[in-house]
């Protein structure tokens, strides 16, 4: 009890909190910019944080993860460009959404989407994080690699009415994620001797490739028609019925939280698993599935509460065992190591006081977002009045900076070049994006995984007795069947089709 | 008009005096040296150990050159993307390299063309060593065990290893120096073999003193052997692999590197400022929190221990079939 009232007293103070606020405003900042993603501003942070108290550089960095993946919602919503890699669902209806007119109303249900998302995992990690840890320590490869094909099943279901195309999509992306080392042996595959290819295409140039670049180039070609202006689309959306639109929700918002939590708990697994996937899931656990895609606030609930939560449930492992869950975590627990405090299995024990620090920090947080976030929508929306033609080559600015920016080269730009190409050309032939991002993120862990389950043991039936792995892939293969089954009976043609058919 | 021309002059003569010191003599450079920060790019993510301990060496020259020295992390294909970019830097001595075994290893795998000796050393800094751990459940106390199991059953006990890094090296000589055969299996990055041993679906892996500590005292992981010369301070009770008949000693030694053709009074300069970093307390004091030895070797025996260093590998790497 002691520690936590000491905790209390070391982030209750004004340079905790302003350096957490600077860390929320940056975080926003990074996350709304398509091409810089959380991870990128968390490292730009780690430098400052080594000259700070590790509360307060933890919390700084903490601060950036929070908003950064508040941030990707902006983008995603105004442009239909994810502006984080873990903001790719959050596309498929909050896009929508505001070509309806509803700005106001996607963004603010994205935001307290976020909100709620965050506080629900805190209160799971503060309760739970001991037994959680110990829970993901029961996911060896085999686990993973059931995970992940319940993962890729939903290629079916975010077909988008073709399920060949789908099908096609996702193998495209995994074709392309073979490339680089081998993760096991790391013999190169497919660099044909260009050693910017040894660790393969980084994701996010391919990402903003396919979704950015292509869309600006369809822009271009085809701009699009002026979201139609009424007083009520841009302004910001009334609380109490945005509150009453949260509660009616409110299965979709316990859901996905529990969903991102527990995903971000799983060693590698992040953010943009835990958007798809919780996507996905909705979408199958609903009445009114054929209105996802269209701009149902479900969608972007369901998007935007998985990808924040995962955040609290990245920090059990690394609470726990001192086991990095992602990236960001990895940077914090480095970020502690320069202050000669070993991140374990007794990091708890031995620092109650600074884990109890980033507990409160992560709650505080998540509402220093939602009120930056809430007077930010009122500037953001003015973005969206600005015409396409001053702010597709900003935008397109920042996707080559921020490509540049993932390793200082310029070889990822011309990735995102090549896949603005690659992208434009499959909306053009009316390939739905979403498997090919499913396979190029799923597709790497899949294989590692299932290599590494054979090379521990080469007998198959593992997979079966193995009670978590069986689970898993008996829900894949009903996922499957169940999204090859939806797909077919939706033969009307969805919104996308039609549209270019207008164009044609 | 006055002001105009003035601020032309103030340009040109600005233009004139940047090309004069770009292009002036080595030991003007040597002595000016450094005028601008200085960079030193790590091939690897930030928050490892490789980052952890170049961060500490970038703070205390810091202190030496008396100018900023900047941490910049290229990350990739096993530290080859981040070599490749230093490797075509300017040789002015503001771009340096953070290096360690990895880069032989990959050369001598075919993953990247180039090895130590396309770089300019500069000094060694410091050496890690590992502790081989298994899972508290599993029936072995030490190495000796372990190789009286191997030996009945091979390919039976299972091995993580970063394949084609340096932790791949280990249970390679392992095998060899004891005549038995382990099951291998690759596991990326640190982080995801620290959760393969501690969750047990791997039966040994490597691990540094510093997590090892934290993993033993919390009953979670049981620590068969070391790969020091020596016992280590920290695990007294440890034998080393030596003491247990394993004839393998195997270290991760880390330094600077600059690109080729930087002149010798930087390198000179450098080197110096390294050792001042390397003799000071508070550098030392932090390696150790870091579960590194300190190990500073000058331009001269360094480029002298990269050559044993590669003989050795390459010697390993053949007598255990990685390499043929």
């Amino acid at each position: 009890m002691d520690s936590i009232l000491l905790s209390f007293e070391s982030i209750l103070n004004i340079q905790t909190i302003l350096i957490l606020l600077a860390g929320v405003v940056a975080g926003i900042i990074v996350g709304s910019i398509p091409g810089f993603t959380i991870t990128m501003g968390v490292a730009l942070t780690l430098p400052f944080s080594f000259s700070m108290d590790p509360v307060n550089g933890i919390a700084l960095m903490m601060g950036v993860q929070v908003g950064g993946s508040a941030g990707g919602l902006i983008t995603s919503c105004l442009f239909g460009i994810p502006g984080t890699p873990s903001s790719v669902a959050t596309t498929f209806d909050g896009y929508p959404m505001v070509k309806n007119g509803e700005a106001g109303k996607a963004l603010a249900i994205g935001l307290w989407s976020s909100f709620i998302g965050t506080i629900i995992s805190g209160i799971i990690l503060i309760f739970t994080a001991p037994i959680l840890a110990e829970w993901a320590l029961e996911f060896g490869p085999w686990e993973m690699f059931a995970l992940m094909l319940f993962g890729i099943s939903a290629i079916a279901s975010l077909s988008d009415g073709s399920l060949i195309k789908g099908l096609i999509s996702g193998m495209l992306g995994i074709l392309f994620a073979l490339v680089g080392s081998d993760p096991l042996t790391a013999i190169p595959r497919f660099t044909f001797g260009m050693s910017e290819l040894m660790s393969g295409f980084n994701f996010l140039p391919v990402l903003i490739g396919l979704f950015a670049f292509s869309q600006l180039m369809s822009d271009i070609k085809r701009p699009p028609a002026p979201v139609p202006f009424n007083e009520a689309s841009n302004v910001s959306y009334p609380l109490p019925k945005l509150l009453k639109d949260m509660w009616s929700s409110g299965t979709n918002v316990i859901r996905s939280s529990f969903i991102g939590t527990l995903v971000g708990i799983l060693p590698a697994a992040g953010g943009s698993i835990a958007n798809i996937l919780s996507y996905d899931i909705a979408k199958k656990f609903s009445r009114k599935s054929h209105e996802f895609g269209k701009g149902t606030k479900e969608g972007i609930i369901a998007a935007e509460s998985a990808n924040n939560s995962s955040i609290g449930g990245s920090f059990v492992p690394m609470l726990a065992f001192g086991i990095p869950g992602d990236a960001v975590t990895a940077m914090m627990l480095g970020a502690l190591l320069i202050h000669g405090i070993q991140p374990g299995p007794l990091l708890m024990e031995n620092q109650p006081v600074l884990v109890y620090g980033i507990f409160i920090s992560f709650f505080l947080a998540a509402f220093l977002m939602l009120i930056v976030q809430s007077l930010g929508i009122k500037v953001f929306l003015k973005i969206n009045n600005i015409p396409q033609h001053v702010l597709i080559p900003v935008i397109l600015l920042l996707c080559v900076l921020g490509s540049f920016a993932v390793n200082n080269r310029m070889f990822d730009v011309w990735v995102l070049l090549a896949f603005g190409l690659i992208g434009y050309w499959m909306k053009a032939n009316l390939f739905p994006l979403a498997p090919f991002i499913l396979g190029i993120i799923l597709g790497p862990m899949i294989e590692e995984n299932l290599r590494q389950a054979i090379s521990v043991s080469p007998d198959l039936t593992t997979f079966f007795t193995r009670p978590i792995s069986a689970v898993l892939l008996v829900m894949a293969a009903a996922s499957l069947t169940y999204g090859i089954i939806s797909s077919m009976k939706q033969n009307k043609p969805n919104e996308y089709e039609q549209e270019n058919k207008e164009s044609a | 008009m006055k002001k105009m021309m003035g601020a032309l002059i103030l340009g040109s003569s600005l233009v004139l005096s940047a090309c004069s010191s770009a292009g002036g003599s080595t030991e003007a450079e040597g002595e000016s040296y450094p005028e601008q920060p200085v960079q030193i790019v790590v091939p690897w993510d930030a928050g490892g150990d490789t980052d952890a301990i170049n961060r500490v060496i970038a703070e205390e020259l810091e202190k030496e050159l008396e100018q900023d020295v900047i941490v910049k992390n290229i990350s990739g294909g096993s530290g080859v993307i981040g070599a490749q970019q230093t490797l075509d830097a300017k040789p002015d001595g503001y771009t340096l390299l953070a290096i360690h075994d990895s880069m032989a290893m990959s050369e001598l795998m075919g993953q990247a063309d180039f090895g130590y000796f396309d770089f300019q050393p500069v000094s060694l800094m410091t050496s890690t060593y590992d502790l081989v751990a298994t899972h508290p459940e599993n029936p072995w106390d030490n190495m000796e065990d372990v190789v009286a199991d191997a030996e009945g059953n091979p390919e039976s006990i299972t091995y993580a290893a970063s394949i084609g890094s340096t932790s791949q090296l280990e249970p390679a000589l392992i095998q060899t120096a004891a005549d038995i055969q382990f099951n291998i299996v690759g596991y990326e990055g640190t982080a995801k073999r620290m959760k393969a041993i501690v969750a047990n679906d791997v039966h040994l892996g490597s691990v540094s003193i510093a997590a090892g500590k934290e993993y033993m005292a919390d009953d979670r992981m049981k620590l068969l052997g070391y790969t020091g010369e020596e016992r280590s301070d920290e695990f007294p009770d440890v034998p080393t692999l030596k003491e247990q008949g394993i004839d393998v000693t195997s270290a991760v030694s880390r330094g600077i590197a600059a690109p080729k053709d930087t002149p010798e009074a930087i390198v000179e300069k450098l080197s110096d400022a390294l050792q001042n970093v390397a003799e000071s307390e508070s550098f030392q004091e932090r390696m150790e929190e870091l579960g590194s030895e300190v190990s500073y070797k000058n331009t001269e025996e360094y480029v002298q221990f990269l050559g044993e260093n590669e003989v050795e590998m390459k010697e390993s790497l053949e007598t255990s079939g990685l390499l043929e």
